[in-house]
């Protein structure tokens, strides 16, 4: 004979309550709980990279004075170093260049008898052109050697390479000389830094401002 | 024998325990909602201190933000200098020494023997990805004598192994010696050197912020 199973009422009642309970809890942990958890570790997460972020951008920060100041330094270098970069004057550079080379021959046993132009290298990468003129000239040893150190003294950024010396038979102290002088020149002069044209154009207004005609 | 007669109906039963069971379940519906509550306005709380958190901290960010842009600017822009910088200095300090090299080629050259020709070539090339001059010098000469080739070797020598020479040239090498033609004299020697230098870089190599 099977047992017999009566509930009571509140029984039923007790039954009841723990399911729909049970429903509630499962309702709470489920759209309450749950998405909480989820957005709080979410935020929490993000909290934690942007405070990573922030601790790694507050140490850049930290250089700005640093970095700054190497900055200045850097362009006041550039600044010392482009004065010695010729500029041309309406498109030509060789007029300025024959002078300078002539000056430096001046005063030595060095006969120029040719500056012209050979060729503009590319140094790529650089933002930089290498203007090159060839001279022919007749020297001796000695006032050769002395040419070269004044050309290097005048401009630190010009240098002599492709040197030929042949010897004369008639006039054995003296040598037949050709040399590539070359200039590092702007691969646009109109595209330099722009600390470079503003200290130019306040030089210029300087200038400009000295050669005011008085009323 | 002992004979035990109850009288009271199963319904009417009274439990002996002091915790019944409706005090228990009186006891959990009002303790496990409590709970409940308590844990879900602390998680509340806990969600809203997080969301509070992200919230000044995207804050502090995006006021950070543009002092760190800037900063960046600057190191970007640093880096640009720096490499024009180097480039001109570079070019500066590439340079041949003439002065050096000359005087000191002179000195070393022995009396017996006459240049013919000296001549350097330079070209722009790239070592490391960096634009850097490569030159070399050729010397051509004749030597009289009956130590022609021992004069030779000397001058051979003393470019391959004086200090001032070997900071300048990575080979020296002796590319012809010979017998002089149309010559009087059988002693005549013509000789070529040649004289590959050290490259030197223009400039350094990018630097990857």
């Amino acid at each position: 004979m099977a047992p017999q199973l009566k509930l009571t009422r509140q029984m039923q009642y007790v039954i009841l309550g723990v399911m729909l309970a049970c429903g509630v809890l499962f309702a709470v942990i489920n759209f309450l709980v749950v998405p909480i958890i989820t957005e709080w570790k979410v935020n929490l997460n993000k909290t934690r990279e942007i405070q990573a972020q922030l601790n790694s951008d507050r140490g850049v920060i930290k250089t700005r004075s640093a970095v700054q100041q190497q900055l200045n330094e850097a362009q006041g270098k550039i600044r010392q170093l482009s004065e010695h970069i010729p500029l041309p004057v309406l498109g030509n550079f060789m007029l300025g260049m024959e002078a300078s080379i002539r000056a430096c021959a001046n005063d030595l046993d060095v006969q120029i008898s040719q500056v012209t132009y050979q060729d503009i290298l590319e140094l790529e990468g650089t933002g930089f052109r290498v203007y090159r003129v060839r001279v022919t000239a007749r020297a001796g040893f000695w006032p050769l050697i002395c040419l070269f150190q004044n050309l290097q003294d005048s401009n630190p950024l010009l240098s002599i390479s492709e040197l030929t010396i042949l010897p004369r038979e008639e006039q054995p102290e003296k040598h037949d000389v050709s040399f590539t002088v070359s200039w590092l020149i702007w691969v646009d002069p109109t595209k330099r830094p722009v600390f470079l044209m503003k200290a130019t154009s306040s030089r210029t207004s300087e200038h400009s401002t000295e050669l005011k005609p008085e009323p | 024998m002992n004979l035990q007669v109850n009288f009271i109906l199963e319904s009417e039963m009274r439990s002996g325990s002091t915790v019944s069971l409706k005090f228990v379940v009186r006891v959990v519906a009002v303790v496990v909602p409590v709970l409940m509550g308590i844990i879900i306005a602390g998680l509340i709380m806990g969600g809203r201190s997080a969301r509070q958190s992200l919230r000044f901290a995207m804050q502090e960010k995006s006021q950070l933000d543009p002092v760190y842009q800037s900063v960046i600017g600057l190191k970007q822009e640093l880096n640009e200098c720096r490499q024009v910088a180097d480039v001109l200095e570079g070019w500066g300090t590439s340079r041949t020494d003439w002065r050096l090299l000359l005087r000191y080629l002179q000195g070393v050259v022995p009396a017996s023997i006459q240049f013919l020709r000296l001549t350097v070539n330079e070209t722009i090339g790239r070592v490391d990805n960096i634009p850097a001059r490569m030159s070399a010098m050729y010397l051509k000469g004749k030597v009289t004598g009956e130590r022609a080739e021992d004069d030779v070797q000397l001058l051979d020598n003393a470019l391959k192994e004086k200090p001032i020479f070997t900071n300048l040239f990575l080979k020296v090498e002796v590319k012809r010696f010979e017998a002089a033609e149309n010559v009087a004299d059988k002693n005549t020697r013509v000789f070529e050197i040649e004289c590959i230098q050290v490259p030197k870089k223009i400039g350094k190599p990018k630097v990857v912020p």
